[in-house]
Formats: structure tokens, sequence, C-alpha cells
């Protein structure tokens, strides 16, 4: 999530998430200046697809007057991590699990 | 937690500069229909490319959705028909030819590449006829592309092929002198063609091959030059050449990672083999999305001019490093592209006249694939096409490199006029070709340039 800084954007996000049963296991927020940049993992559940939450989140975005993008960790881990690409479902335990699609 | 900084860098790639998969290219061998009755082998290719590519197009949907990376194109790659058609005469050349193109509609692939002979050191019956069907192949079907591989450094390079390829490239454009000989296009003349290269026109599922496998090509050059831009403007004192080599070479490995993930997905999906990721920046007539751009941002304002090579040598290098740093499954071509009517800076460095025909040879001597996309006047004669290609084919063959040539003499067009193709193709003024008809008599010789030596190597 990346936009201007104002009061509820956190609020507004973790509602649309819940809304639609995502939980979220990992969250990091900061401020450079009067710019927000927010990135979070999250679990998506299994009968909601990644386009949905996707739209869905760009809805509550906009809403929010911020930019909101979705991506699935595997693209974060091969663009960042030298090891062997990973492919499939990257459920792994909770807490530590990012994405089920 | 993934750092902040990396989170943003990979978003920005993906949003800002159009980080894409450029093509996800299924390879399937054909040899295993081979029939001497022409009925009967076309329904064996037909049900062969519907059993392994039929839901092609439905996977890759699925991908682009999990992981929100566009895949441009998706195409099928077959054995060389050359092998395939054994025993065929001319019109079962056709029929083969039509089924491909049919199926290819059918399965929802834009390109479908191996209508190819590979005859670097000779040439069977059924080659020779492939070679003679090419015109009215590429001027009567859509989507089938077709590929020659002329020399190789190991048995030399078979000068009777190029100049039946001179003729052949008169021809075909005759044939589509209505689109400024566009079916020329759709033929590449290769040395030393690799047989896992996902791109088109040139690729096929060569020897060496499974029965069905997945190859990528990653994104096109956009990412990179904004990288370079991105480093030349936060830079006060301005980036050193290595500092801009170790740019490029961070972008190539993110970019890299992206195709196999992608790639290894589909194939996954589809229950086939991963190939390779294919390295080449490939670019498309968009603007921001041109390897020409890329020398710009390096300091070349003027492409074409002295300096254009090094640049060249030093982008395709550091491509080459990221990417093999980022996967041990890198293959093709993988080299940056010097397409000139697809490549809307290089086309524009060839209107202004500062990109000439020489100094492309030059370039291609570092780069892959070679004289690519060029547009030269319609009366220029076979043996000189053949000489042209003779020398391309020449630099890979002496330099243990793949090069290629992808030459259309448009009909009825001289220097400096346009040529339009349109789409992914562009367009691009034609270049002139000087001391055109110098060297009839040298390719008129015919027979083979033996097979360069391989020590003594200055």
């Amino acid at each position: 999530m990346l936009g201007d800084d104002a009061p509820g954007i956190i609020h507004g996000i973790a509602g649309c998430l819940a809304a639609h049963g995502v939980n979220i296991v990992d969250l990091h927020a900061r401020l450079d200046a009067a710019r927000f940049s927010m990135v979070m993992e999250a679990m998506i559940p299994q009968d909601l697809t990644p386009e949905t939450i996707r739209s869905e989140l760009e809805r509550c975005g906009r809403d929010n007057k911020i930019e909101a993008y979705v991506q699935h960790e595997n693209i974060f881990l091969a663009t960042t991590e030298p090891g062997p690409v990973r492919v499939g479902p990257a459920v792994r335990t909770q807490g530590d699990a990012l994405a089920s699609h | 937690m993934h750092r902040t900084e990396d989170v943003l860098a990979t978003l920005s790639m993906i949003r800002q500069y159009k980080l894409d998969v450029r093509t996800v290219t299924m390879g399937i061998d054909l040899q295993p229909c081979a029939a001497p009755d022409l009925s009967t082998l076309c329904d064996r290719i037909r049900e062969r490319l519907v059993h392994y590519s039929g839901r092609l197009r439905a996977v890759c949907r699925e991908v682009e959705g999990r992981y929100g990376i566009p895949i441009v194109n998706r195409r099928i790659a077959v054995s060389p028909i050359g092998w395939v058609a054994a025993g065929q005469r001319t019109e079962g050349l056709l029929a083969i030819a039509r089924t491909l193109d049919a199926v290819a509609a059918e399965v929802g692939v834009d390109l479908v590449g191996g209508f190819s002979a590979l005859v670097q050191k000779g040439w069977t019956e059924a080659e020779r006829r492939l070679i003679a069907s090419l015109p009215e192949v590429l001027s009567t079907t859509e989507r089938v592309c077709a590929s020659v591989n002329v020399g190789t450094t190991a048995a030399g390079i078979n000068m009777d092929a190029i100049l039946a390829l001179g003729h052949v490239l008169k021809e075909t454009a005759e044939r589509t002198r209505d689109h400024d000989g566009f079916g020329c296009a759709k033929l590449v003349i290769f040395a030393n063609a690799p047989s896992d290269n996902p791109f088109m026109a040139g690729a096929f599922h060569g020897p060496g091959e499974p029965d069905c496998v997945i190859n990528i090509g990653v994104s096109g050059p956009g990412v990179v030059k904004a990288a370079v831009e991105d480093l030349v403007a936060h830079s006060h004192a301005g980036p050193t050449l290595g500092e801009i080599a170790e740019e490029i070479k961070s972008t190539a490995f993110r970019v890299t990672r992206v195709g196999e993930l992608i790639g290894r997905e589909v194939a996954a999906r589809l229950g086939v083999s991963f190939g390779i990721v294919d390295l080449s920046l490939a670019p498309t007539p968009q603007v921001g999305d041109s390897v020409g751009e890329i020398l710009q941002a390096m300091g070349v304002v003027r492409i074409g001019a002295p300096g254009s090579t090094a640049a060249l040598a030093l982008l395709n290098d550091a491509v080459k490093k990221g990417g093999s740093f980022a996967s041990s499954s890198v293959g093709g071509l993988s080299g940056a592209f010097v397409a000139v009517s697809e490549d809307a800076a290089l086309a524009r460095a060839v209107e202004a006249g500062d990109l000439t025909l020489a100094k492309l040879e030059a370039m291609t001597a570092v780069c892959s694939v070679g004289l690519d996309m060029i547009a030269v006047p319609g009366e220029t004669d076979a043996e000189t096409l053949a000489a042209l290609i003779a020398d391309e084919v020449a630099i890979g063959v002496i330099n243990h490199k793949t090069t290629a040539v992808r030459v259309i003499p448009v009909p009825g067009k001289s220097a400096g006029d346009r040529a339009v193709f349109g789409g992914l193709f562009g367009e691009t003024a034609i270049l002139p070709v000087h001391a055109a008809g110098g060297s009839t008599a040298f390719v008129r010789h015919g027979g083979r340039i033996p097979a360069p030596l391989s020590s003594l190597r200055n």
C-alpha cells in the first residue's frame, strides 16, 4: 500500500481484508516525509481467488486514497533470494505462511 | 518479513516498468507422427499438438492471475518439419503447414515455429522441397514460422542453401507484395541455431529435446532501460560504466527469476518438463520497450555512432551475467536483439541515417541475434541477399555463436522509403545495400565453406 498518510488507513485496509476472511500474518508500515508505505503478508482463504482479492483491495485502496497491490509471495522470494525458484502453493504453518493460492 | 525496499523494487518493476513474460513457448516433438500416408501424418500431428497444447492458453491465464504478471505471447515450436516430412512431396509439405496453422488457431497460440530445415552440411530431398515450398507456405498461412540453419561452427556454411534462400526471399516478398513483403518476416536464416529458442520466428524443437517442454522468453527491454535511467538520474557524478553494468546485471537477475518462476509453474500445471529461460531482451515497437533506448540511456544518443558496439557488448554481457546467476536453466538465444523494425529507437536511427547495414553487422558480432527485421530495396537481387546472409552466418560460424538473418526485400520500394509490417513487427525505413551485385560470382560458386579452425584463435 502506497499513498499519502492519513489517520485510519491501516484500519480501513485491515477491515477490507477481514471482511473477505483474509488473515494478516505480518505487517510493516512506515512514513517517509508524508509518504506512507505498508507491506503486509496475508493468508488468503482457499475459496478466494487472487483476482478477487486483488480487485477488492484495489477498490478499498481507492476508498482510502492509496494505491494497493497484491502479489504472490513467490514473486518476492524469486526476485530477492538466490536460492532455487519455488513454485506451487507457498503454504507453510500459520505465522510464516503467506498465501494459499 | 521481506525487506520493504525489496518489495517496493519488485513492485515498481511490475507496475511502473511493465515487467512481463514475453513468451511461453511449448516445444513439441513431432517425430512420432511420421507416416508415409499424408492424411495419417496430418491427423497425427493435429492430435499430438492438441494433446499437449490444448490447455496451454488456459493454464497461462491461471498463472497470470495467480502472480499478476502478464504473459504476452503463447507459442508452439515443433520438430523441424524437414525431418517429420521425410518422403513427402511438395503438396504434403503444404498440407502439413496448413495443419500447423489450423491447430495454432484452434488452441489459441499466436505463432507456431518449426517449419524448418537444418541443412548446414547438406540437405535431404525433403529439406530441399521444404525450402522450395517456403514462398507458398509463408504467403498462404497466418501463424506458421520457418527457419533454416545454414551454418555451424562444426560443419561450415552451406552456400547452396544460402543461394536458394536468396531466391526464396525474392519470391516470398513478391507473393506478399501488398504487405511490403511481410512473408519474409516469418523466415529466419540461422548459423548455430539453438534447439530451445522460445522466440519467433526462429523457434523450433530441436535435437536433444524431450517430448514436450516449456521454454520462456523473459521481459522486454523496458525494465532494464528504467533501471539504467534511474541509476543515471540518482547518481551525482554520473555512474561509471562498471556501475551501469552492475545495475543491468541485478535487474537481469530479477527479470530472469520471474521468468523461471512463471515457466516452472506453467510446466508443473501442464505436467510437462520445464526447459529454459531465454534472457534475450526482445523489443516491441512501443516507446519504452526498446534495446536502442537502453543504449541511449547509457549515453549513446545517436545509435550507430562510434561506441554503439561497445555499449551493446556491455549490455549483452551484463544481462547474461545476471541471468546466469539467477538460473541454471538459461538457454535459447539469450542476448539483446537488434530487430530494427520492431525497435522504435533503432528504426528512428535507420531513418536518420545514423544506423547503417555495415554498423548493424558489426553490432551483431557482440549480441544476438543478427541482422533482424531489416528492410532492403525490392530490387536487391537474390545473389546479393545470399551474400548478405553469408556474411552474417560467417560471423556466427567463426565466433562460435548464433547469428541469424531476417531480411525483407520490399517490392516496389527503394532505400529511404518506409516499410510497414504492423503489430509487433513494426515499421522501418528501407536501408540501402551498398555495392549490391558486387559479389554475385562469389555466391554462385556454391558448395560449402569449410568449418573453421578451432585453435589459433586470434
